[in-house]
């Protein structure tokens, strides 16, 4: 090191030393968090998943073993058809609904701060014990759903007995769910649009609709993405919900039964967590590549403003 | 808006997949022995029935009275989260000292090497195997040492609502009933104008459709060869005399069954009969509307019924081993089992103290459950957590209950399925 150089040298990093600290010393919660807890997960997931780990034996090196049955395994590809039709039907209703009502609540209208706490509940709302109030409303033949229905004379559904159907009451339950989370990112979206768009835009004579499709969808673009990206990944690892309405034994089992619970019946009913972690690496793909295409894809729709 | 980086975007997308498989073991304990600055050992012991709470608690307040230098905490996981988190907790290292075993779990635990052996207790004189009925120390035992110290047996019976009964003018079931009075009596009782059902056949081995294949003489399972035996004439038969009352309509159908569990179409008063272990009799009572009645299952070819015994077993890496093995024992004891049957939830595996059980109900007899001791069958090896067969009887038992699978059919693919994932 040349000592004209080192002299520049050390007086930059001290600075930087400094304000790095901090920054640093502000993440590592955060940091910390997902470096344990996430990311030492993927790395065991992965190591367990070229391993026989069944009860509490010590892990056994069986090469791509877990993987080859992987590819037999119907059941596996069920589940994965199962979340794929799941992310089909909630995100794009999800995040429709979720945009409409962040824009409607994004106007000044009278108890508009009672309106977004009414839609975030559901979001505050334990997921179990969402779970088991929509089952009774679900109920064939005392949940309320089929008991309004009885009124106009209609005979409801079976909401969770008829394989058919139970898709749907899953999806139904998941965008209620979602719907408050998505509103409230999506409403700091909107707020970060200056208004002098929309004035200037009156001005040259824009409509309601125009205003919207012109202004509003490009400027909150960067959230919408973020939103549709997130929303994705979730669908995809749907559990809960399911998890607490339906049992094995249903026989609309198999048409909800999504890749986490047959991760979850592997690893914590079987106690094989081998093949186990190889199912939930297979989720970790799929969502590797569905990101990486959304990622390619947003240069044509997302719009950054600088 | 540079926020949403592409980097933080698949970072997010991969850490969220994966850190699921990373949930299972990070539990940590708080309550115990933080407050160490007295000598006191402190035990902790769990189990999966809030109902058996009072008991268990009133079994520890007797050893903590002649022990005062030990005390002991009980606390209740529920069932669908207690084997999770004790296979967490095990894992982690911070297993609870004492911990109510279930046949078809202490395998895995044992020759995990997370469970002490108790073989010296067992043959010590308070909680003497003589004491205990011998296959529920045998359903204990892996590889000749035994790991757990008899609880309670559970046994099944024909539970039926005596409303019912009386509306339709029939006769209550009594000991000595065929599978032909069965089908009778369901057929009578069923209303279906007032969505009222005779039986509850539900798709559930333990509580329905294995006592009816041990009473046809068939088994699922040969314990000998470790096969499964789905597919034995006797067993088929069974399964179809199981799977009739759908057929008949005289049950609920899987599909009601996804709605309303079995025990909630019997409390509400829409089934008028259903196979139910002793461990439900505290919780049926606690409805007031319901006024049941309890006999012996009917007779097959032979009188049949499960017969499962849970354990008290000892974490092995406890660290009062000494203490632990004190409260097993004493758990084991005459005197404690007693507690255990006056508190009315269990019948107890010490022999000699049922009787105090049975004459903890005076609305009814529940020497029923006492009897079917002495015909019951153990759980199979069918359902040991560590095989997969749950599976494969998740995948076809409900297409045969909802009789879009012929019954033959069905359990000869089963049996060909588990016998090949067994290889």
């Amino acid at each position: 090191m040349k000592t004209e150089n080192g002299k520049k040298h050390t007086k930059i990093t001290k600075r930087k030393l400094k304000t790095w600290g901090y920054a640093y010393a502000f993440i590592a919660p955060t940091l910390l968090g997902v470096l344990i807890l996430n990311l030492w997960g993927v790395v065991q997931s992965i190591y367990y998943s070229f391993h026989e780990v069944k009860g509490f034996a010590a892990p056994k090196f069986i090469g791509i073993e877990n993987y080859i049955r992987l590819f037999q395994d119907t059941e596996v590809w069920i589940s994965l058809k199962n979340v794929f039709i799941y992310a089909l039907i909630t995100v794009p209703i999800g995040v429709a609904i979720s945009l409409l009502l962040a824009v409607l609540l994004n106007v000044k209208i009278r108890g508009k701060s009672f309106f977004r706490c009414i839609y975030f509940l559901p979001v505050v709302s334990a997921p179990a014990a969402v779970a088991l109030v929509w089952k009774w409303l679900y109920n064939n033949d005392f949940g309320l759903f089929n008991q309004i229905l009885s009124l106009f004379g209609i005979q409801g559904p079976d909401w969770l007995g008829n394989p058919d159907m139970a898709m749907i009451s899953v999806a139904i339950v998941g965008i209620w769910s979602m719907v408050g989370y998505n509103m409230i990112l999506l409403l700091a979206g909107l707020q970060d649009i200056p208004g002098e768009l929309y004035e200037a835009s009156e001005i040259d004579g824009a409509g309601p609709f125009q205003k919207f499709i012109k202004i509003t969808v490009p400027m909150v673009s960067p959230t919408l993405f973020f939103v549709i990206v997130t929303t994705i990944i979730s669908a995809l690892q749907v559990f809960d919900v399911i998890f607490m309405m339906f049992k094995p034994s249903s026989p609309a089992f198999k048409s909800v039964e999504s890749i986490v619970y047959l991760f979850y019946r592997y690893t914590f009913t079987n106690y094989n967590k081998g093949y186990g972690s190889t199912i939930v690496v297979l989720l970790f793909a799929v969502i590797m590549i569905l990101t990486a295409i959304q990622l390619k894809l947003q240069k044509k729709w997302v719009h950054y403003n600088d | 808006m540079k926020k949403y980086k592409k980097i933080a975007a698949a970072l997010l997308s991969g850490t969220m997949a994966l850190s699921l498989a990373a949930c299972g073991g990070n539990e940590s304990e708080s309550s115990g022995s933080s407050g160490g600055s007295s000598k006191k050992v402190e035990l902790k012991m769990i189990f999966w029935d809030s109902n058996q709470e009072p008991g268990l608690q009133a079994m520890a307040d007797g050893f903590m009275e002649k022990n005062p230098d030990i005390s002991v905490t009980v606390e209740t996981i529920p069932w669908d989260d207690y084997w999770t988190k004790l296979q967490a907790a095990a894992q982690g290292g911070d297993m609870p000292d004492i911990v109510v075993m279930h046949p078809d779990e202490v395998e895995n635990y044992a020759s995990g090497g997370m469970l002490m052996d108790l073989t010296d207790v067992l043959d010590g004189e308070t909680a003497n195997r003589s004491s205990f009925p011998d296959y529920v120390i045998e359903d204990f035992t892996v590889d000749g040492k035994n790991y757990g110290i008899p609880k309670d047996i559970g046994t099944m019976g024909l539970f039926y609502n005596k409303d019912l009964f009386d509306a339709a003018g029939i006769a209550y079931p009594t000991s000595d009933w065929t599978w032909d009075d069965l089908t009778a009596a369901a057929e009578q009782l069923t209303d279906q104008e007032n969505g009222i059902y005779g039986l509850n056949a539900d798709n559930n081995g333990q509580n329905f459709y294995w006592n009816l294949i041990w009473q046809n003489g068939g088994d699922v399972w040969d314990e000998e060869e470790d096969l499964c035996t789905f597919d034995m004439p006797e067993t088929i038969e069974a399964m179809e005399y199981a799977v009739s009352f759908v057929e008949k309509g005289y049950s609920p159908t899987p599909a009601d069954f996804a709605n309303l569990t079995a025990d909630e179409y019997f409390e509400s008063g829409k089934t008028a009969m259903t196979f139910a272990g002793s461990w439900m009799l505290t919780e049926y009572q606690s409805i007031e509307e319901l006024n049941f009645d309890v006999a012996e299952l009917p007779t097959g070819k032979e009188k049949a019924s499960i017969c499962s015994g849970m354990a008290f077993s000892v974490s092995a890496n406890t660290k009062y081993p000494e203490e632990a093995k004190q409260l097993v024992e004493y758990l084991g004891s005459e005197e404690a089992q007693t507690i255990q049957a006056e508190s009315g939830v269990a019948i107890p595996a010490y022999d000699g103290t049922q009787q105090p059980w049975v004459d903890q109900f005076t609305d009814f007899d529940a020497s029923a459950f006492v009897k079917a001791g002495e015909y019951g069958h153990t759980s199979p090896g069918l359902t040991t957590s560590t095989n997969e067969s749950s599976a494969i009887l998740d995948e076809y038992m409900p297409k045969i209950f909802s009789l879009e699978l012929p019954v033959e059919e069905g359990l000869k693919t089963i049996t060909e399925q588990i016998n090949a994932a067994l290889q």
